[in-house]
Parts: structure tokens; C-alpha cells; sequence
């Protein structure tokens, strides 16, 4: 036994008995080992109770001498079974939360930590972990902390740390503000919406749902109530997991709400732990001047939210049936809206009464629903009172075969998806792959050396596309023009761009597009979908630009202040 | 927006930019990352990973090296050359750069080309940095696209130029930078090249943007600059020619200073006369204010240290 570890518990009984004299604990710890030849790992405890630490103490501090200690630098070296942890890392979220446990309330707290803190950026990994022990004054988002003790928990695979009632945390360098406890200075309802973890809003309660779900695992349903709250700044959806008993039109503020996200919408959670109280402000705007405010543009729609209301000209509107997967014989009615800024799809379910023979026709949609598919909105109306036809027109008619947004390429590259958009930009790459392709006849995928991916070998259909990148400098996105799309680009169908393909090459084709295209200036009209690949904007026309150079030069010279 | 901030599978902006900007640069700027993009960062700036570059076709060769044929070629706009290779393991344009290159040893008419390429810096061992670019898509082009190449290239330049001398006295942080309005483009690059150029000068760069925008107008003078630099065997780096040259550029200078400088176009009219293509007395001139024997008094005006 060396006596380096007999100073190490020596050091871990004076934490624990701060005023207890040092060689009176070492003399103990010896006393033990050559009188019961009992190590001071075993001798701990005993220790411990002889200079009057509480009993409480003595378990936790116990624990944890009682497992070897695992030090190291990177989650990587780490096992699902170690526990007795050491490590440096670096505090990225901390998010407390009141969990039942056993039917007692406990304060537990979740979040990010990343290893190597001091490493070079993007080099770190990020492991979530649990803090079951209220370390939250130790834990601020942005420290650095050495944590002892702790544990790792491997669920389904994915590895995380359990911090306990008895691991230490020591701050190596103090991060932001400790934000374990809710705020309780209200926020805009705007700004909620850009927020994580807990906020505070005052706003009114403008549409109130109540809805029973299914417990996932079966045992048994939940009742819960949804609905929307605004203020000026804007409008959020909120889901509440208890008691909620408020009408509509009441002024509310909410403390302690979490802010999660449903695909790409913010939602306010009312747990427990929130207070719903209402709140007295006669200058409040009120519910109908709110609902104006709220009123979204269809360019501002995003996948997932609730309770939207829009004010739309209606340009095609067709009815359809489908045969549901229980057999039912449905059906449902769709087609495209715009408004000034933009365009999306809209479905109903129930009946409205739009007269096809009458397009254009104006609607003001309220407490609807928004999906998107394949990066396009689709609001989706459920019965037939949430729309409105509107006598006058808002706004003149709308060409629609010729409407299109302007967007700069950045917007639309760090943006939602969005349709009926044009962008400018230069095209940089004209892809090899251009010209005639071969789909699957089953998923229209397309096919390689004469086989899909999923389907095999098969007799594919033939189709053709043209495959480029936009790009103004600062931003890039890839462009796909479909048959329709490349058929007007090119004026020659799909039989003539055949024969010349089998005539000269598919690489003359290829060249003859870079030659026309390559570096020149374009716009492009259609929709774009962003996803975290990237930006693909699906054009339905691209327009090469005509603008001589000489009076783009004098725009230039004009923009910058150069002289001639 | 743009630059590192990208994540690794975004795609990388062509940056539009004139070979005097790139070749001037010697920051390299590499992630630590296994698939980090390498950026040349210039001294406007800008983080050149991708760029777009247009001119005339002034070299185009092949070489066979023991993984197989690779090509080298320079591109000439109106502010120099860039360098540009294609490697052995980008086969699948072979065929295109052999084309080009039969067409360029034809050397039946001047060939314009626009490219898409990869910066490819090298760095030896002394420190020195060569700039150059690994082609990755090209075509020739006509006239009209190359202009608007210049329009556009000099827009990107007066941008960099703009954004540059707003940051200039600015404490170096992204914040203070975004605050009065810095692109977010350009934030990254402005902050590493301040740390690394000293004494930028931001004009030198005009005189590119400026020939551009008159040639793009219609002042055709540049394309017959390159043309006869194209045909111009006699070649700017041959020795003689070139102190007899600078010879006639210092009297010309010295007899004609009236105390604030000489005027650029009246040298070149004065080499002209003595059958000295206009490429040529830039270059020379070039060679003189880097000996530091010729200055530039004022913008467009240049005087000699023995003047006066």
C-alpha cells in the first residue's frame, strides 16, 4: 500500500470533515491497514463515520471511492460499462426539467457536452448526458468543467453520461450565466420563437384545441390541449401537458414554457412546471387586431405550423378520390394559391365552395394547418368553416403562369423552401450527366447501367433533364431542369435531342450546353428545395441574360461611383 | 454566407476574380480537417476555394509524367496570368483539354476561355507561394460572354475593394465588421488577411477593374492588346529587349516630368512608336516600379526617382 493513496483519502475525508486534523485522519487510515490489514479504499467509510460526517455524506463519498477511477481525455475511450468517470469537457446545453420518478418529483437536468475543450474546433464529440445530482451552479452553457464520478449509460446504441448525486464537478473555467432556472422577464413572442430552453411571454390566447392522443406505448391516452397565442411581434403555437382553462381572447402570461420544435415550427410546451396565469394590460392589442397581424404570407409558411391564417387567390382548384388503406373510398380537393409573395398548394377535406368555372377566386383561410411536400407548403384545411370566400379581391389578380418572386440566391440557399421564385446567378458547372436519362418505371428513379437501385433490372422509361450549378460568388445551388423544363430551354423535344445524342455523342451535347451556358449570366424561375445537402432549385424556366455588357458595365460603374 | 462557414458538403462559390488579386496572394488557409477545402485568401479578401476565371489561351501543353498525361496552360486578362493545370487523375476531361490543346498548337485564331477551377497553392520551402488553379470546367467562348466576365469580375472586385476599405479601421472582429455592414463572405478572409499583408493597397487592383469596364464598353483596345500579346513571339521575359526597354521608358520619363508625373498612356504611346507592344511596356514598367526606380505619383501618373 503506498502511501500515496493513503494521501489521496486522506484528501477525500478533509473534504468531507473540513475541520478534522490531518494527521489524526492518516493515523486512522494506518491504524487500519496494519492493525486489520484493511486498505484505506475498505477503511473509507469507517473513516469517514469516526470524524462525524453525516450518514448522507458518507454513501455518496463512498460510492464513488469505491469504483476505480477511469480518467480520460475523449468520449471515444470510453465503454457502456465504465462508470467512476473522469473528464474535462465542455458544457454546451444545460436544460433542467422536473421528472417523476418512482412517483417522486425529482429535479433532473439534460443537455450537450463536448470532450477535448481545449482542442482545436470541430475536432470535439458531443455527447448528450443526465444530470441526476442538481449540479446546474457548476454546469452553465459555455464552462469548462472536470467531472469525477460520473457514469456512461448506452441506450439503443447511442452512449451517454449519467452525472450522479455523488459526482463532483469542478468548474476550470466559468462559462455564461447559469440558466438552470426559468426566466421570468417575458420575451417577445418573435423572439421565443428563435430561443431554446425555457422563456417567458405575455400574449393572447387567440385559438384553444383540446385533443387526446394515444400514449405511444399503448397505456392508455392523454388528454391534451393545443392552441396559439400572440402577441405583436407574431404568433406561436403551444402544446400544454396539463390543466388548461383559459378562453379565448384572454390575455396570458406564461413563465416557464420550453420551446420545442415540430419539423421546422417552434411550439411553446405549458408543463407542470409553467405558470399560466392571466394578465392585465388594457393596451394589449386585441384578438382582432391581432389576427390581422397574423395574417402570414404565404413565403413565411413553414412545414409544421398550426393555426395559420392566410389570405390567398385561388388558381386551380380540382376535386379527387383515393381509396384510403382501410378500403374507404375518399375524397379531397387541392390546387394552387398565391399571394404577392408566393405561392404553395392548398387541400381541403371537406367540401368548399369553390366554383372551378369562376378561378380566380379570393379565399381567406383561418386556423389551418401547414405539411409541405417535396419543399412546396401545402395548407391543408380540415373542415369547411375555416375559409372564407372573399367578395372583393385584395389585391388585382395575380397572373400566375407569371408570377414570380424575386429572390437573392443567399436567401433562398440559407431559407425554407419556397415556390414560385426566380434567382439570378452565373451557371459554374454544367453536369456531365445532362441529356437523356432511363427511370424506373415502378419509383422513377433513375437508372443505372440499365438497373434500379431498388427494383433491379427493368425496362426503363425514358425522360431527359439537364443537370447544372447556380452560383452569384457568394452562394451556390444545384439546378434541375425536368422534360417539360428542358424541352422549352432547349426548343427541341425529347425525339430530336434523341437523335441528336445518337447522331454526335452524348459529350457534344454536353459541350454544346457548357458552351452556351458555362460562366453566363442566367434566371431562373421555379422552386427551390433546401435541405441539409444543400439547395436545389427545380426551374421551370431559366432565362439567359440579354443585358448587353456594355450597359451592365455603365450599371456597375453607376453602382460603385466609377468614373468613365 | 459563403466562404468556411460553409459546412464541408456545401459547394464552394466560384469567387470572380482577376489574376493580378490571385497571383499577389500568399495565404494559404487550410482546415484541419481531412476534407477541409483549401482557401488562397487575397488581400481584398476574399477566400478562394472555387473561382471563375476568363481570357485569352496564352499556353496549353501536355506532359506525360509517370501517373499519366497532365496539361498546363495560362489564361491572360487584363491584369496578368493565371497559371492553371489539369492532373493525371481528372481523366474524364482529358478528351476536352486534348481538343484544346490541338486547337491551340493549330494557333489559327486567339482562343477566349472561361473557366471553373480549383485553387492549388503551393507553398515551397522558403515560404514563397505559388498560386494556381486545377481546372475542373471549361469552354471557349466568345467575345460578348468575356465581357460579361469583365463586368462581372470588376462588380466582384469593386465589392471586395468597397468592403476592404470600410474594414480597414475597424477593430478586427466579426461582430464590429457585421455591424457596419461587411458582407458575410468576406468577414473571415478580411480579418485572416489583415493579420497577414501589411501596406495593402487597395488601387492597384482599380486598374484592372477599369480596363475591364472600357473594354466591356466597347473600347476594343484591350482585345488587340491580347491578341498581339498572343502573336508576340518576341515574348515579355526575353532579356535584351527588355533593358532596351526599360532604357527608353526612364528617358522618356525623366525628359517629359513636368513635376507631378507622367501620364501612363503617353509612355505606352511613346513605346508604341518605337514598336513596343503594349503588353510589353506594362510589363516593363511593372519590372521598373518593382526595382523600385519608377513610381506611381498619382493614379494613372508615373514619375522616376531621378526626376526633379
Amino acid at each position: 500500500m503506498t502511501t500515496a493513496e493513503v494521501d489521496e483519502y486522506v484528501k477525500r475525508v478533509l473534504e468531507q470533515a473540513k475541520d478534522a486534523d490531518p494527521d489524526k485522519v492518516r493515523e486512522e487510515f494506518e491504524k487500519y491497514l496494519t492493525d486489520f490489514l484493511l486498505p484505506p479504499k475498505d477503511s473509507f467509510r469507517s473513516v469517514l463515520r469516526r470524524f462525524e460526517v453525516s450518514e448522507e455524506k458518507v454513501k455518496s463519498a463512498a460510492r464513488t471511492a469505491y469504483r476505480e477511477t477511469k480518467k480520460v481525455d475523449r468520449f471515444a475511450e470510453l465503454g457502456s460499462e465504465d462508470s467512476n468517470v473522469t473528464i474535462d469537457v465542455k458544457v454546451v446545453t444545460y436544460v433542467s426539467r422536473i421528472q417523476t420518478v418512482r412517483g417522486e418529483e425529482k429535479q433532473i437536468a439534460f443537455g450537450w457536452i463536448e470532450d477535448a475543450p481545449y482542442a482545436e474546433s470541430g475536432q470535439s464529440e458531443r455527447w448528450d448526458f443526465k444530470d441526476w445530482g442538481e449540479h446546474a451552479e457548476n454546469m452553465a452553457p459555455g464552462s469548462v468543467v472536470r467531472m469525477e464520478g460520473v457514469s456512461v449509460n448506452e441506450w439503443k446504441g447511442k452512449k451517454s453520461l449519467n452525472i450522479n448525486r455523488s459526482s463532483r464537478i469542478v468548474v476550470l473555467e466559468e462559462g455564461g450565466p447559469a440558466v438552470s432556472l426559468p426566466t421570468s422577464d417575458p420575451i417577445t413572442i418573435e423572439e421565443a420563437g428563435t430561443r431554446d430552453g425555457f422563456v417567458t411571454v405575455v400574449g393572447r390566447l387567440m385559438a384553444v384545441n383540446a385533443q387526446t392522443i394515444s400514449k405511444k406505448d399503448g397505456s392508455g391516452d392523454l388528454d391534451i390541449i393545443k392552441g396559439k397565442v400572440a402577441d405583436a411581434s407574431g404568433a406561436i403555437g403551444f402544446v400544454s401537458w396539463s390543466e388548461f382553462d383559459f378562453e379565448v381572447g384572454s390575455l396570458l402570461r406564461i413563465e416557464g414554457a420550453s420551446i420545442r420544435r415540430f419539423r421546422d415550427t417552434p411550439e411553446l410546451n405549458i408543463g407542470d412546471r409553467t405558470k399560466v396565469e392571466v394578465f392585465h394590460d388594457s393596451n394589449f392589442a386585441d384578438k382582432n387586431q391581432l389576427e390581422d397581424a397574423s395574417r402570414l404570407d404565404i413565403s413565411k409558411l413553414t412545414d409544421g405550423s398550426r393555426d395559420v391564417s392566410v389570405v390567398a387567390q385561388v388558381i386551380e382548384w380540382k376535386e379527387r378520390s383515393f381509396t384510403n388503406s382501410d378500403g374507404e373510398q375518399k375524397t379531397l380537393w387541392g390546387g394552387e394559391i398565391v399571394d404577392p409573395t408566393g405561392r404553395c398548394r392548398m387541400t381541403a377535406w371537406e367540401e368548399i365552395p369553390i366554383d372551378v368555372e369562376k378561378l380566380p377566386v379570393f379565399v381567406s383561410v383561418t386556423g389551418v394547418r401547414v405539411r409541405a411536400w417535396q419543399g412546396t407548403p401545402d395548407i391543408t384545411i380540415d373542415r369547411a368553416d375555416q375559409v372564407e370566400i372573399l367578395a372583393s379581391a385584395p389585391w388585382d389578380a395575380i397572373d400566375a403562369s407569371n408570377h414570380w418572386v424575386k429572390h437573392e440566391l443567399g436567401s433562398l440557399v440559407n431559407g425554407g423552401s419556397v415556390n414560385g421564385v426566380e434567382t439570378e446567378g452565373c451557371i459554374v458547372s454544367v453536369r456531365s450527366d445532362c441529356g437523356i436519362i432511363h427511370r424506373c418505371p415502378e419509383c422513377r428513379r433513375v437508372l443505372r447501367d440499365h438497373a434500379c437501385n431498388d427494383h433491379g433490372a427493368v425496362e426503363g422509361v425514358k425522360d431527359m433533364r439537364l443537370r447544372m450549378v447556380i452560383d452569384d460568388g457568394a452562394q451556390s445551388a444545384s439546378i434541375l431542369l425536368n422534360g417539360a423544363s428542358t424541352e422549352t430551354y432547349l426548343g427541341k423535344n425529347i425525339d430530336q435531342v434523341t437523335s441528336q445524342i445518337d447522331n454526335f455523342g452524348a459529350e457534344s451535347f454536353v459541350d454544346g450546353l457548357r458552351s452556351d451556358l458555362l460562366g453566363q449570366a442566367v434566371t431562373a424561375r421555379g422552386r427551390c428545395l433546401v435541405d441539409d445537402q444543400g439547395a436545389m432549385f427545380l426551374a421551370e424556366e431559366l432565362e439567359v441574360s440579354s443585358t448587353p455588357p456594355a450597359d451592365q458595365s455603365k450599371a456597375v460603374r453607376a453602382k460603385w461611383g466609377v468614373a468613365v | 454566407m459563403g466562404g468556411g462557414s460553409l459546412s464541408r458538403f456545401t459547394r464552394q462559390p466560384a469567387i470572380r476574380l482577376f489574376a493580378r488579386e490571385y497571383f499577389e496572394s500568399d495565404l494559404i488557409e487550410q482546415g484541419s480537417g481531412e476534407y477541409d477545402p483549401t482557401f488562397v485568401i487575397t488581400k481584398l479578401g476574399a477566400k478562394v476555394n472555387r473561382m471563375m476565371v476568363a481570357g485569352l489561351l496564352e499556353g496549353m501543353e501536355r506532359r506525360d509524367g509517370d501517373s499519366g498525361a497532365n496539361y498546363r496552360g495560362k489564361i491572360r486578362d487584363p491584369t496578368g496570368l493565371h497559371m492553371f493545370n489539369v492532373g493525371s487523375f481528372q481523366p474524364e476531361i482529358h478528351a476536352q483539354v486534348e481538343e484544346l490543346v490541338a486547337k491551340f498548337d493549330q494557333n489559327e485564331e486567339p482562343i477566349l476561355l472561361l473557366a471553373i477551377g480549383k485553387a492549388s497553392p503551393y507553398q515551397t520551402d522558403d515560404g514563397g507561394v505559388f498560386t494556381g488553379m486545377r481546372l475542373e470546367e471549361f469552354t471557349m467562348i466568345g467575345g460578348e460572354r468575356y465581357a460579361n466576365w469583365l463586368v462581372e469580375t470588376a462588380d466582384a472586385t469593386l465589392r471586395r475593394i468597397d468592403f476592404f476599405q470600410k474594414s480597414r479601421d475597424l477593430e478586427p472582429s466579426p461582430d464590429v465588421y457585421r455591424k457596419v455592414g461587411i458582407a458575410d463572405d468576406l468577414i473571415s478572409g478580411l480579418i485572416s488577411g489583415r493579420g497577414h499583408y501589411s501596406s495593402v493597397d487597395p488601387d492597384v487592383y482599380m486598374v484592372g477593374v477599369l480596363r475591364a469596364l472600357d473594354y466591356s464598353e466597347g473600347n476594343l483596345s484591350a482585345v488587340s492588346i491580347q491578341a498581339e500579346s498572343a502573336n508576340d513571339d518576341s515574348n515579355d521575359d526575353s532579356e535584351s529587349s527588355s533593358e532596351q526597354v526599360k532604357e527608353w521608358i526612364t528617358t522618356y520619363l525623366l525628359a517629359n516630368n513636368p513635376g507631378d508625373g507622367v501620364p501612363y498612356d503617353s509612355i505606352m504611346n511613346d513605346l508604341a512608336s518605337k514598336g513596343i507592344s503594349r503588353s510589353v511596356g506594362e510589363a516593363t514598367v511593372d519590372l521598373l516600379m518593382e526595382d523600385g526606380l519608377v513610381f506611381e505619383h498619382s493614379f494613372g501618373f508615373l514619375g522616376h526617382i531621378d526626376s526633379n
